[in-house]
């Protein structure tokens, strides 16, 4: 038995005696007390003076010493409950000043959660809640799914190799990379299911920009796709603002501007309006023709939305963290805040 | 793109404030960054996104005011006064194949006046950030800042020969810029050379050898279409933007060209004087035009989910440059784009430029979307309760980087057939200061130890010695043709208590319903100590390991003191968990409890000495409570050890009386006696 495990139990022996022999209020309940903690056989102290056996050698001194002082103590402790019985003190005194609520209470540290664990539940949540099921998928990806089948065109500058993690290991042939978007798991998605389709994908992506105060190489994000017949971007603007509602609290306006990706068409950057100003969320479109067709489906059949954001960002505007890289440094300091 | 209000006047009428512009254009894909005043004239700053090159250029933004706030554009249309002799007598110009151009071509004028521009060409540059350097310099940036079209002027007497030839550049070649830098250049970038040497570096910059100086009097003037690709694998190649490489990078518009050299040449004549040769020389031709799309009127709705009036949308279309006809009474259009507008090619495309002019603010939030349920996946919730009975322990969650240093595998001794995964650049700036020198992160992890190892030594380094951390990340493993395998894994790092972490362990088990075992066969792991570690089984699979610190690893990360190490493949211990409950009939009889102290052997494992008491009457034992080992080898002898544990009797159907409990209380030390050695102590 290790001396920290002895000396934690001869603590709480030494304050459950007291507490009890305070509680006792005639001869009776007093030798109760007495035989629980002190009895010759069974007594509580006795069982956890066993334990000193087992404490190692170089320790045995100061457990020794320690357990000499709890029974002291005790003993002390059931003297003062006979004499205060013995004075006949029958009901409880007004005041005691051993009693000092303002002692710190006995806490148990908890661990937990790192804050972006917290902001994907959150939006696990939120999104279940909207009908869009999690769905996974592999980090280390090809090109059909990171670039080809979301219509990015091979001269295109987001597959230049400064711009990606590519592969160098392994005994393939084929060219693969850690993942640049969740993009990818839409994909894999609509490769085996027909629509409906209403599903979030979430994970690490992987850019090589040099970590800084904004940057981090590794990073999270959250992509909703939803295709069905006859969806339209009053869907979309209908979800996301369901979606901001839950986030934000209160009831928000959402604002589209447009803007450019290659796997939506209509492509559009979407901002909430909360806290009299806009809030910048991420980006949305509808789901661009080539992508619906690269995975067999018929854009004259089935419509769709994406829409996509930043982990991190969310997560550091509602903890209020300034630099990403403390999110990847886990300073417990820092963890333990959240 | 930088836009001076002032010289937006010349296009359009500009109907409102400079604010109001900003925020309207922003609202329909210019993206308003900033606005400065330079002496009076303010400065816009719009992001142009990748696919509008058209809008990089004061023409192109004036032509989006118009559309937005449905007044006239005015582009002005170059006048020439060539003289009588032909341009093709002076230069000419061969493109050679491979050659990354599409179009050159080139303009001369004679006896030009080198000097300083007049005031307001000076002034519009200087609203954009752009400092004057002569007039002829000054009028190829205004063009290119009017239209987007980058230009460039050589000096006439640079040029050995007649021939500019646009060709690939060769090995070894350099090439000293107008910026006096010297640029290595290699097969593939396109550069701009006479008979001799490289006079520019195509798209990019010219040569300090052929730049306009003071005495200069005949100037080439070169616009041409360079392969966008090309253009930027070049400028990243050597490090080199510059505002013409930011435009040639995109693809522009192929009609441009001729517009911007006779535009050039127009405005040459009026600020630097001279006699413009007659007639362009040129190689290559502009890209044929491409045919007109189909635009469904109903698609639009269907789409964006509103409506509107075909002749808005003509109105629209026509405001952007496209040329439209209306067929089948209006329910289709023709449309013809710009060719400044190469990101039109498909109905979709033009749906969203209606959509963007017309206005997202109209489309209501509100949609017709369904309501469905989602059932949350067995593992998702499994997962939470891994998550919530390590943070009961007191351990906090990190997240670690996926890619590492090589060296860290080494240290931690994974013994693998295959080797790792490695990608071609390594992350930078992730390294903690004290991990510098573990060199590139560039491995793809196969295990989570070294990363929460460095967390905790981090952590001990800042002064909190009592981190304990877990994580759940996939790690990494190669397969054969075929995507790598990623299991998704749990690890953490603790105290040196190798109890309390199997504690931990015991306690996910009971969450998920598992029964664990030790088993006892399993191979070292070498990332752990040789003698302290135990791998774990559940229903048969191994599914994880816990274990002190290898004295390798805890050496290799400078730890003060030692951990307790545990990883577990989740992706099997999850497959494996039993979620739901079912409720077991309460005994209503009196429990007995009884303590035993046993004298074993020191190789008797408690495993063992359970089994000797379970299997007596397993139907009347509750518990078998573990209580303390001592040793008192004067008394017991060397190898020999006291257990002392508490068992827990209670039948189902009856209370049971002393008779039997002493029974069971014989069968347990008889069992213990002949199945393991051991002796009650008296």
């Amino acid at each position: 038995m290790a001396i920290e495990a002895f000396l934690e139990a001869l603590d709480q022996l030494a304050q459950a005696a007291q507490r009890t022999f305070e509680a006792a209020t005639d001869d009776e309940s007093l030798e109760a007390a007495r035989i629980e903690f002190l009895g010759a056989k069974n007594g509580r102290l006795k069982t956890v003076q066993k334990g000193l056996g087992a404490v190692p050698g170089p320790d045995k001194r100061a457990a020794g010493q320690r357990f000499n002082e709890v029974r002291d103590l005790i003993q002390n402790a059931l003297q003062n409950a006979k004499e205060r019985i013995q004075a006949g003190s029958s009901g409880e005194s007004a005041s005691d000043p051993r009693f000092d609520p303002t002692l710190p209470g006995w806490t148990r540290r908890m661990g937990r959660q790192h804050p972006i664990a917290q902001s994907i539940a959150e939006l696990v949540d939120i999104m279940g809640r909207l009908g869009f099921s999690l769905e996974d998928g592999p980090e280390i990806e090809d090109e059909r799914h990171n670039f080809d089948a979301l219509n990015i065109p091979s001269d295109h500058p987001a597959r230049d190799p400064l711009e990606n993690f590519y592969i160098s290991g392994g005994d393939s042939q084929v060219l693969r990379l850690l993942r640049s978007q969740t993009s990818t798991v839409q994909i894999r998605v609509m490769e085996n299911r027909k629509p409906p389709i209403r599903i979030i994908a979430l994970g690490r992506v992987y850019r090589p920009d040099t970590a800084d105060p904004t940057h981090y190489p590794m990073f999270h994000q959250m992509e909703g796709l939803l295709v069905d017949r006859h969806v339209t971007m009053a869907d979309l603007k209908e979800t996301l603002r369901l979606f901001a509602n839950c986030y934000l609290g209160t009831d928000v306006q959402v604002r589209f501007r447009p803007s450019f990706f290659p796997f939506t068409e209509p492509s559009v950057e979407v901002d909430f309006f909360w806290n009299d100003r806009w809030l910048e969320f991420g980006g949305a479109g509808m789901v661009d023709p080539n992508v619906l067709r690269a995975v067999g489906f018929d854009p004259d059949e089935v419509t769709g939305f994406a829409f996509g954001l930043g982990v991190e960002r969310l997560c550091m505007r509602r903890f209020g963290i300034t630099d990403i890289r403390d999110l990847y440094t886990n300073d417990v300091r820092f963890l333990r805040q959240f | 793109m930088k836009v001076s209000w002032d010289w937006l006047k010349q296009y359009v009428d500009l109907p409102s404030s400079h604010e109001d512009v900003a925020d309207r254009l922003t609202m329909v894909g210019l993206n308003h960054e900033s606005t400065e005043i330079v002496d009076g004239d303010p400065c816009i700053d719009f992001e142009v996104t990748s696919n509008r090159s058209d809008c990089l250029g004061h023409i192109g933004i004036a032509r989006e005011i118009a559309a937005v706030f449905e007044v006239e554009l005015r582009v002005p249309e170059p006048k020439l006064a060539e003289s009588t002799t032909p341009t093709s007598g002076e230069v000419g110009v061969q493109i050679e194949p491979h050659a990354a151009c599409s179009h050159y071509t080139a303009r001369v004028i004679r006896g030009v006046k080198v000097g300083p521009s007049p005031a307001w060409l000076v002034r519009r540059l200087q609203t954009i950030g752009l400092k004057s350097i002569n007039n002829v310099v000054d009028v190829t940036n205004y063009v290119m800042m009017e239209c987007g079209q980058p230009l460039h002027a050589f000096d006439r007497r640079a040029i050995q020969g007649r021939e500019i030839i646009v060709r690939s550049a060769n090995a070894e070649e350099s090439f000293e810029g107008i910026d006096h830098q010297t640029y290595k250049l290699s097969p593939g970038m396109c550069v701009i050379a006479d008979e001799g040497r490289v006079i520019g570096l195509a798209g990019i910059m010219g040569s300090v050898n052929s730049e306009i100086v003071a005495d200069t009097t005949e100037v080439v003037i070169e616009a041409a279409a360079f392969d966008h690709a090309a253009v930027r694998q070049a400028s990243r190649a050597i490090k080199l933007r510059t505002d013409a490489s930011h435009r040639f990078e995109k693809a522009l518009d192929p009609a441009g060209v001729a517009w911007a050299s006779d535009r050039c040449c127009e405005l040459l004549l009026q600020v630097a004087g001279g006699e413009l040769l007659s007639g362009r020389v040129e190689q290559g031709a502009p890209l044929p035009t491409a045919d007109a799309i189909e635009l469904r009127m109903p698609q639009f709705e269907r789409l964006i989910g509103i409506s509107i009036e075909t002749s808005r949308a003509i109105d629209i279309l026509r405001s952007l440059g496209c040329e439209v006809t209306e067929e089948s009474a209006g329910a289709v259009l023709k449309v013809q784009p710009p060719s400044w507008r190469r990101d039109l090619t498909r109905e979709v495309d033009l749906l969203e430029e209606l959509a963007r002019i017309h206005g997202y603010d109209r489309i209501p939030e509100k949609g017709k979307i369904g309501m469905s349920v989602v059932v949350r996946p067995p593992r998702q919730v499994a997962l939470e309760r891994v998550r919530k009975t390590l943070a009961c322990y007191g351990l906090d969650e990190s997240f670690t980087s996926s890619l590492v240093p090589a060296v860290w595998e080494d240290w931690s001794g994974i013994e693998a057939d295959q080797a790792p995964l490695r990608v071609q650049q390594g992350m930078e700036g992730v390294l903690d200061r004290g991990m510098q020198a573990a060199g590139a992160v560039d491995q793809l992890r196969r295990s989570l130890l070294p990363s929460l190892v460095e967390a905790r030594r981090i952590n001990e380094f800042r002064g909190s010695r009592d981190a304990e951390l877990f994580e759940m990340a996939k790690v990494y493993w190669p397969v054969a043709n075929s995507l790598p395998r990623e299991p998704f894994t749990l690890a953490w790092v603790m105290g040196n208590e190798f109890p309390r972490a199997k504690g931990i362990w015991e306690s996910i088990c009971a969450e998920l319903s598992l029964v664990t075992e030790v088993e006892s066969a399993a191979p070292r792991h070498p990332a752990f100590h040789s003698a302290h570690q135990a791998t774990f089984a559940v229903q048969g699979q191994a599914v994880g390991t816990i274990g002190v610190i290898s004295d390798r690893l805890m050496q290799a990360f400078h730890l003060r003191e030692p951990v307790v190490l545990a990883e577990f493949d989740l992706d099997q211990v999850l497959a494996l968990a039993r979620l739901e409950r079912t409720f077991n009939q309460l005994s209503p009889y009196p429990s007995v409890a009884r303590d035993f102290n046993f004298v074993l052997g020191e190789a008797v494992r408690w495993s063992d000495l359970q089994q000797c008491v379970q299997r007596t009457r397993p139907e009347c034992i509750e518990s078998i409570d573990y209580r303390e080992t001592f040793r008192a080898p004067d008394k017991d002898g060397a190898d020999q050890k006291r257990v002392l544990l508490s068992v827990t009797l209670r039948a189902p159907d009856r209370t049971l009386d002393g008779d039997e409990v002493e029974q069971i209380c014989q069968a347990i030390v008889t069992s213990v006696g002949s199945r393991v050695g051991g002796r009650l102590l008296a």
